[in-house]
């Protein structure tokens, strides 16, 4: 499965993108986003996204971009045990990849995939209280804020749902 | 990749299903889980099954899911992260399955096909020293006392070295 835009493709997560995703989570942003860890720890993480993918058939994909096939992050359908809703999220991770319209173009695609192709009946979007940068991105997609959720860890997120029609 | 289906005498070694998952899920909440980090809540017992199938993708090994007649009774297999030194033959047998020689069984089967179709080993088992059941299985496998390994979370534990050739 993947998902081609004019400059990402949307492949399966694989080993060859563990290094970038450890160098974010090793970033001063991912720190002010609260989502710092260890090499180790991003390895684990990874291998249980990998694992959602088999368990429950679908899962991020990683993005690469189509000019150098370069690792930019991660966007697509993610659904643990434990999360009240099916979600769409997103992570850019180089910094120089910041700002650039990756994750907007990616979820686009993303948002088209669930609801066109999966058959989602309603999507969103999880926001940390001060990720402003993903915020702005969800109501440029057309989401809207939609309450909160408090995670099982007891963090309190902001919903953010995508409207069905808006990307189709 | 996915486990292969092996059969031992009584078990079946697979893939993780959503039964297994419950299964796993029920036993992380009780104290009889202390022995893989437990108790651990619906959400991280989920994700610790996700991990398990993304070891499978990003090693190409992993821990096997045991069943009896279809019903899950634990898991065995090569358990490999990032973190560890080296991969360890592990076993976990749910209690009410306990004293039938299943993990014994299971441990066999993984080893074997670990040490023929992936030519790893001799593989090394770490045992909490309070856990008498999985000694027991250790010895029985022909696994002999190296020596202390890093406590898990305050519990001494040992490492015990499997035989490097498949037993008779």
């Amino acid at each position: 499965m993947m998902l081609e835009t004019p400059r990402l493709r949307l492949v399966p997560l694989d080993a060859r993108h563990i290094p970038a995703y450890q160098a974010f989570l090793a970033s001063p942003r991912a720190a002010a986003l609260g989502w710092a860890a260890m090499p180790h720890e991003a390895w684990r993480n990874f291998a249980a996204m990998m694992g959602h993918g088999l368990l429950r058939g679908f899962a991020p994909f990683a993005l690469e971009a189509r000019e150098d096939g370069r690792a930019l992050g991660l966007c697509g359908p993610f659904w643990p045990e434990g999360q009240a809703e099916r979600e769409v999220k997103w992570h850019i991770w180089p910094d120089a990849d910041e700002g650039k319209g990756f994750a907007f173009e990616a979820a686009r695609a993303v948002l088209g995939h669930v609801f066109g192709v999966m058959g989602w009946e309603t999507a969103v979007s999880y926001i940390a209280h001060g990720n402003e940068r993903s915020a702005a991105l969800a109501r440029r997609l057309g989401a809207v804020q939609d309450g909160t959720w408090v995670t099982p860890r007891g963090t309190e997120v902001r919903v953010f749902r995508h409207g069905r029609g808006v990307v189709a | 990749m996915t486990p292969p289906v092996l059969h031992s005498q009584r078990l079946t070694l697979g893939p993780a299903s959503s039964a297994h998952a419950e299964a796993f899920i029920a036993f992380c909440a009780t104290e009889d889980s202390r022995f893989i980090g437990g108790p651990a809540d619906r959400r991280d017992a989920w994700e610790g099954v996700a991990i398990s199938a993304g070891l499978w993708a990003l090693r190409g090994f992993g821990p096997f899911w045991l069943s009896a007649g279809g019903v899950p009774v634990g898991r065995a297999g090569v358990y490999y992260p990032d973190w560890r030194a080296e991969p360890e033959l592990a076993w976990t047998i749910y209690p009410a399955y306990q004293g039938r020689g299943y993990a014994t069984e299971a441990a066999l089967v993984a080893r074997d096909w670990a040490y023929a179709t992936l030519g790893l080993g001799p593989l090394v088992s770490l045992i909490d020293t309070g856990n008498a059941p999985s000694i027991r299985v250790a010895q029985k496998l022909g696994a002999v006392l190296e020596g202390p390994h890093e406590p898990n979370g305050g519990h001494p534990v040992m490492r015990w070295r499997h035989p490097a050739g498949v037993a008779a």
